[in-house]
């Protein structure tokens, strides 16, 4: 698994393929993971979406590999509350194809397990109130800082901390009263 | 601190994390390795595979410069252009209202500036004193008197050359009116049809004030029976 360093976000910034590559393949699984954890319906076409932003964007870019990480979830959470917004208007009237989805190349038993693992995640994160939720998936998934979460969620450090306490705490309650089987 | 803690440190990275499904209180085994679990799943979510590229992003990864920096570009520099004309113009409108520019290109900008906007600039700059060859005339008109008005008449070019001027019909026009006049000395016998002209619309001068008309006319009536009775 390649590394995301200054220097491989300095040759991105260039225009570097194998960088841009790089910069992909690290990022990319986290942004999937936050999507699917938000309930983003259609994750990997939002997940492109995300990544179809950033890239013109890359010459923007302060801060190396903290910085490019930062934005990259900013992008993600706003394209998260498009797709919100989106399914609000309009909900889904188009019914799921499996046949005709040719995306999926894992095989069943670890779509399964996936699946499942996501469905249990999904249903602690549901018990959760959307910032403390939103905290949560930035911190564990994307592995942002307090502050980086603030400043996407346009909040101060203290309150994401208190939000991810309060989250956490509602999280053992909910497992330890067994409302979610893990 | 408890195994669990460990993991979630070692897992997350944080300790904000673990201290916060630490508190508050202190939460039994179970609990913990309950969190843990969580915590272990919800960062595996990250951890798959990254999804296949859409060919939009794929090409944006071979290194195609996308439609939309394309387009920003272009609307930079448009936005550019629309302001450098924009000054050009300005600018060129503040030279010709201040007559700075050549005299075709005064012309030119006045005529735009005179037919698009509700603003007026002289195309030409309003002569101060023109040089003027001398008109011909028919025969000099006799000036009797000087003008007693108190602003004297310009000195006209003719009086350069040596040929009197014309002396003003009515003693108490202005300079504007003087300048009209000249402008009509540059036709040939302009003196006499502006005499002609103005003569009739002028009140009828007093002897008393000395300003009559610089052109011979008629014999008064009270003139022919003073010499009458001579």
């Amino acid at each position: 698994m390649p590394e995301l360093t200054d220097s491989v976000v300095a040759s991105a910034q260039r225009g570097e393929r194998e960088a841009l590559r790089i910069v992909y393949e690290v990022l990319a699984p986290s942004v999937h993971g936050y999507l699917r954890a938000k309930g983003v319906a259609d994750a990997e076409a939002v997940t492109s979406d995300v990544f179809v932003a950033l890239l013109p964007q890359l010459d923007r870019v302060t801060g190396g590999a903290s910085g490019l990480r930062k934005l990259t979830f900013a992008i993600a959470h706003a394209r998260m509350v498009d797709d919100y917004r989106n399914r609000a208007r309009t909900p889904a009237s188009v019914s799921y194809q499996a046949d005709e989805d040719t995306r999926t190349v894992t095989s069943a038993e670890e779509d399964a397990g996936a699946n499942l693992a996501t469905a249990r995640v999904r249903a602690v994160l549901d018990l959760l109130p959307e910032d403390q939720c939103e905290v949560l998936t930035l911190r564990v998934i994307a592995d942002l800082t307090v502050e980086q979460v603030a400043a996407i969620m346009g909040r101060s450090p203290g309150a994401v901390k208190q939000l991810q306490r309060r989250g956490m705490v509602t999280v053992r309650k909910a497992l330890a009263e067994r409302q979610v089987t893990l | 601190m408890s195994p669990g803690d460990d993991d979630l440190y070692e897992m997350s990275g944080v300790d904000e994390i673990g201290a916060a499904a630490d508190a508050p209180g202190a939460p039994a085994p179970g609990e913990t390795a309950a969190v843990t679990r969580f915590l272990t799943d919800m960062r595996a979510l990250g951890e798959a595979p990254a999804p296949t590229p859409t060919p939009e992003l794929a090409a944006l990864l071979d290194g195609a410069v996308p439609l939309d920096a394309v387009r920003r570009h272009l609307r930079r520099a448009l936005v550019r252009a629309v302001l450098v004309a924009a000054a050009i113009i300005v600018a060129m409108t503040v030279a010709a209202a201040n007559h700075s520019l050549p005299q075709p290109a005064q012309r030119m900008v006045s005529n735009v500036v005179n037919e698009l906007t509700p603003f007026h600039i002289d195309p030409v700059l309003p002569a101060a004193d023109p040089v003027l060859p001398p008109a011909p005339t028919r025969r000099p008109a006799p000036s009797p008197k000087p003008p007693t008005s108190p602003a004297a008449p310009r000195t006209s070019p003719r009086n350069s050359v040596g040929v009197p001027a014309p002396a003003p019909v009515g003693g108490d026009r202005s300079s504007s009116d003087d300048r009209t006049s000249g402008g009509d000395d540059r036709t040939p016998g302009g003196d006499d049809r502006t005499s002609g002209v103005d003569a009739p619309n002028q009140p009828p001068p007093s002897a008393d004030d000395g300003s009559y008309p610089s052109t011979p006319s008629a014999p008064r009536e009270s003139d022919r029976r003073e010499a009458g009775d001579d």
